[in-house]
């Protein structure tokens, strides 16, 4: 709470809300519910050529195309293979632009109250923490708030 | 702050659409007459009839900052037509027209944005102000109007010397029409709906003078209008006062207009006969006089030239009834049919009385028209203007619709002359697309289901042809709908390199080749602002910076930038082409490598590679940051903006003999006839207009060059080849050349084998653009066009034949 810093947050830190939260070995990820479209199964995707590894490539999601991203190979970890639990999380920006994430599995949604929510670590340009946007501490354990534009959009 | 009353937003796109054309209008016009160097009578009367509409529309759309700065236009151009000034200053006054032609395209913009606030143009007002007035003066010493000028013009322009802009003193009293014209209950602004009726007639008028005068200005004068009526006194230029009374009954929101007094006529084709009076009465006691003496009116109209009568105001004022009662219903008109006739109509009917002719006008009626005419079918006359339809919005007629207004009544009663143009809402056109591409779609669902495999189905098929035939014309309307001239966005440009010619003082000549080639309109809205970045840079950074220096070179001392367009195979190749330095590959790379953008080893460059260099984000060449370019982000843009709609761009240079780009965009958006091959277990299409032949490869047929890349020969002619797999990296292909299939690609006469693992069939594919984030990957420089959605749901990669042949 002490190392909060407003401007930062200005939307989420200050007021807290909603989360959904999804698991990478063992590790809880919370992306803000203002940016989840919807959780799909892993369905069959089509292979693009000349990206990066992590772009796993585009599905077909009731006639538009989206790009899937593997959350696993964009934080550097090995991949592991698709099991019934694994799932797409369909995230939408700007209104019209999506983006789907492959995660192990989906837990749920929580409510992040603003004296829950800590800043990361003031040293900003440490890999670690390059997509981490906030920190939820509270007495379940810590949850890690992903900063969506960041994971999807970086080169 | 909302800038438009509820109810008014549906105006405003009309609005915005209709100005932001008459504004490209204009500026086609100045920049011809002033290539000309001179103003012909039809492009002063052009403008003024373009500021004039501008005027009256803004001025109903409540945006008066708008409205005055056209009218100050309007004004000059009054003098300049009216007065011919002999004009020194040409310069000055194309500069004055074209920084307000640019102020109201900014203000459109404006109009848009809910929170704007009205720019205040009174700087620029006051410089065209004083440039009229000395216009004005300039011109004092030559009044006399060419023998060539239409009559109408010549009664106007001695009018002028009055100094006054439209109330000129009532000449001539006898030719006049005076009418009073009401509108709508609680239309609003009645002033500026009065003023909707001036303009509209004004350009019929050789005399118009009305009360309230300060209308435009004052709008106290609204409330006058609603007590007291809109009074015009007006003196018909070429066609008759019925015409212009018409015209008036037409006008939005106009609910009623009145003759007081009727100008003699002095048209030749209009009879010699004079005003009869009548009086009605009706049967006692059958109450609501004022209603019945309006169905009358109604009953008679039609058939009547001229038409008054007393009380006037009988359909809005229910205590006329006992007028009527008393005094009876007084009507003076004037027929072509007889008197005989439409007294016969009035008295027929209802509730008429008596009808007695106080005075007869001298009875000259023609002879076919004293056959008893029926009352028309629909009493819609002129004055009852209908909540007004779409096509009555315009304020202002235009010029080509104007025959329609001077066609006779009868037509007028039916709704007007047809139109056989619409404009449609861009988005519905989209919506209309994408509908059609999902029509493709399910077709290729039904036809090629996999529950018909090995199914004999001759009936089906021939059924599943027919539909399909029936798809790709719906595809072609749809498609041809779509279709606009390039010479739009052309156009564009020659503002661009006027503004240019001037500012960096280098005489350029800008010509077009082909402009009449059509392509998408939405390809056409994102080609504006790349071929402005092109033309810029051309003008900028390709013409040399002097006469001398062309000359020195052995060039014209004139610089020439050429854009042409022209189709070929399923794309059109649009070219900025200048005929200036050129740019040398050396130097490219030397800046690249200063900026550090080079990804490899600068001798590994070719030459093609070094000019694509300027499209990298973050290059420019030129040392100085210039009021057009040198920010080293025009060409990046370029190149995102025309890969955003599906196309590519390159770049050919000839050191000291110019520079072109070169940009090339499907010429359809979204269906292409596509072959589609496996490689691995990937699907990619290839657009069938780039497919030559296919065929399986003949161990004589490969050979290797001495870089071990691999060759086919075919009937003589050896092609490179392209391991799809490889260009890919994708993994469990076919890499057996045997196995495989070869198929032979060709695009701008460059042909090329492709090495793929199976061709799987035909078959027509929507292209949908690749999600914006992949783009950022640059999978357009990768040889991959865009993306499809096949009938089992699953996704093939459409490929870029003319991107992969060009790497090799």
């Amino acid at each position: 709470m002490s190392n909060f810093t407003k401007e930062d947050n200005k939307d989420f830190g200050s007021a807290g809300g909603e989360v959904l939260l999804f698991t990478i070995d063992d590790v809880v990820y919370g992306i803000e519910i203002k940016y989840i479209n919807e959780i799909i199964g892993i369905e069959q995707i089509t292979v693009v050529p000349k990206v990066p590894d992590y772009i796993k490539g585009i599905i077909n999601l009731r006639g538009k195309t989206v790009p899937i991203i593997s959350v696993r190979k964009r934080f550097g970890k090995e991949e592991i293979p698709y099991d019934e639990r694994t799932c797409i999380i369909v995230l939408e920006f700007d209104g019209s632009n999506q983006a789907g994430i492959i995660v192990d599995r989906v837990r749920e949604v929580a409510q992040a109250k603003p004296e829950e929510i800590c800043a990361t670590p003031a040293n900003k340009n440490v890999n670690a923490n390059h997509y981490i946007k906030n920190i939820i501490e509270n007495s379940e354990g810590i949850k890690l708030l992903l900063n969506c534009e960041k994971l999807v959009m970086e080169q | 702050m909302a800038r438009f009353e509820a109810g008014m937003e549906s105006m405003v796109d009309m609005y915005i659409f209709e100005t932001t054309s008459l504004l490209e209008q204009l500026d086609q016009i100045l920049m011809k007459t002033e290539n000309e160097n001179s103003f012909g009578e039809e492009e002063i009367n052009e403008i003024f009839r373009i500021m004039h509409t501008i005027k009256g529309s803004s001025a109903m759309m409540g945006l008066d900052n708008m409205s005055h700065l056209a009218h100050a236009i309007e004004d000059m151009f009054y003098i300049v037509r009216e007065d011919k000034p002999v004009i020194s200053d040409m310069r000055s006054l194309y500069d004055l027209v074209f920084t307000a032609s640019d102020l109201l395209k900014a203000e459109i913009d404006l109009v848009q944005d809910e929170d704007s606030e009205p720019t205040d143009f009174s700087d620029t007002m006051t410089k065209i102000k004083n440039f009229a007035a000395m216009l004005k003066n300039g011109g004092a010493s030559s009044p006399a109007a060419p023998a060539s000028a239409p009559a109408a013009e010549k009664a106007a322009a001695s009018a002028a010397d009055n100094g006054e802009m439209i109330t000129v003193t009532m000449g001539g009293g006898d030719n006049s029409t005076t009418v009073k014209v009401t509108f709508e209950e609680d239309c609003k602004m009645e002033n500026l709906r009065a003023l909707l009726v001036i303009n509209n007639i004004r350009n019929e008028c050789s005399m118009l003078k009305f009360e309230p005068e300060d209308i435009e200005d004052n709008s106290d004068t609204a409330k006058v209008i609603v007590e007291n009526g809109f009074i015009i006194h007006f003196t018909p230029a070429q066609t008759t006062a019925e015409d212009i009374i018409s015209l008036i009954g037409s006008t939005m929101n106009v609910k009623t207009c009145e003759v007081i007094s009727m100008g003699s006529e002095k048209t030749a084709e209009v009879p010699a006969y004079t005003l009869t009076t009548a009086k009605v009465e009706f049967v006692e006691d059958c109450k609501m006089e004022n209603l019945r003496a309006l169905l009358v009116i109604n009953n008679i109209r039609e058939e009547c030239d001229e038409l008054a009568f007393v009380p006037s105001d009988i359909e809005t004022n229910q205590s006329t009834a006992q007028t009527i009662r008393d005094n009876g219903f007084i009507i003076h008109f004037k027929s072509g049919y007889g008197d005989d006739a439409i007294l016969k109509i009035i008295g027929e009917t209802a509730n008429v009385a008596s009808v007695t002719v106080l005075k007869n006008g001298s009875d000259t009626p023609p002879a076919a028209a004293a056959a008893p005419v029926s009352a028309p079918a629909a009493p819609k006359a002129e004055e009852k203007a209908a909540p007004a339809p779409q096509a009555e919005v315009k304020p202002a007629p235009k010029p080509e619709s104007k025959p329609a207004e001077k066609k006779p009544a009868e037509n007028k009663a039916s709704g007007g002359a047809k139109q056989s143009l619409i404009s449609v809402n861009l988005y519905k056109l989209d919506q209309l697309l994408d509908m059609v591409g999902e029509i493709v779609i399910t077709e290729a669902m039904v036809t090629s289901n996999p529950d018909l495999k090995g199914l004999r189905l001759d009936n089906f098929q021939k059924a599943a042809r027919q539909l399909r035939k029936l798809n790709s014309e719906l595809q072609d309307i749809v498609m041809s709908i779509r279709m606009v001239p390039i010479s739009g966005a052309f156009n564009k440009m020659t503002r661009i390199v006027r503004d240019m010619k001037v500012k960096l003082n280098k005489d350029v000549d800008l010509v077009f080749e082909g402009e009449e080639t059509e392509v998408d309109k939405s390809i056409i809205d994102n080609l504006n602002d790349p071929l402005m970045h092109m033309v810029r840079n051309s003008m900028d950074h390709g013409i040399e910076e002097s006469a001398e220096d062309r000359i020195a070179a052995g060039k014209s001392p004139k610089g020439r930038i050429t854009l042409s367009a022209y189709s070929s195979s399923g794309e059109v190749v649009i070219v900025v082409a200048d005929d200036g330095m050129g740019m040398n590959p050396e130097k490219l790379l030397d800046k690249a490598e200063r900026n550090g953008i080079l990804t490899k080893p600068r001798s590994e460059y070719t030459e093609k590679e070094a000019l694509n260099l300027i499209m990298l984000p973050g290059f420019s060449t030129n040392e100085t940051v210039t009021e057009y370019s040198g920010r080293g982000v025009g060409m990046d843009v370029v190149r995102q903006n025309i890969e955003k709609c599906g196309g590519t761009v390159s770049v050919e240079s000839k050191l000291g003999e110019g520079t072109s780009f070169i940009i090339k965009i499907p010429l359809s958006l979204s269906i292409v006839d596509g072959m589609e091959v496996s490689v691995g277990s990937s699907i990619f299409t290839i657009p069938i207009s780039y497919i030559k032949e296919s065929f399986k490869l003949r161990p004589n047929q490969i050979l290797r060059d001495t870089d071990g890349r691999e060759m086919v020969m075919i009937r003589g002619e050896c092609y490179p080849l392209i391991r799809l797999y490889e260009l890919y990296d994708l993994d469990g292909a076919q890499t057996d050349l045997y196995s495989g299939i070869i198929i032979l690609v060709e695009s701008d006469g460059k042909c090329a084998c492709l090495l793929a693992d199976e061709l799987i069939g035909e078959q027509q594919v929507v292209v949908k653009p690749f999600p914006p984030l992949l783009n950022n990957f640059n999978v357009k420089q990768n040889g991959m066009s865009g993306c499809s959605i096949l009938g089992d749901g699953s996704i093939t990669i459409i490929l870029d034949i003319s991107n992969i042949i060009s790497d090799f």
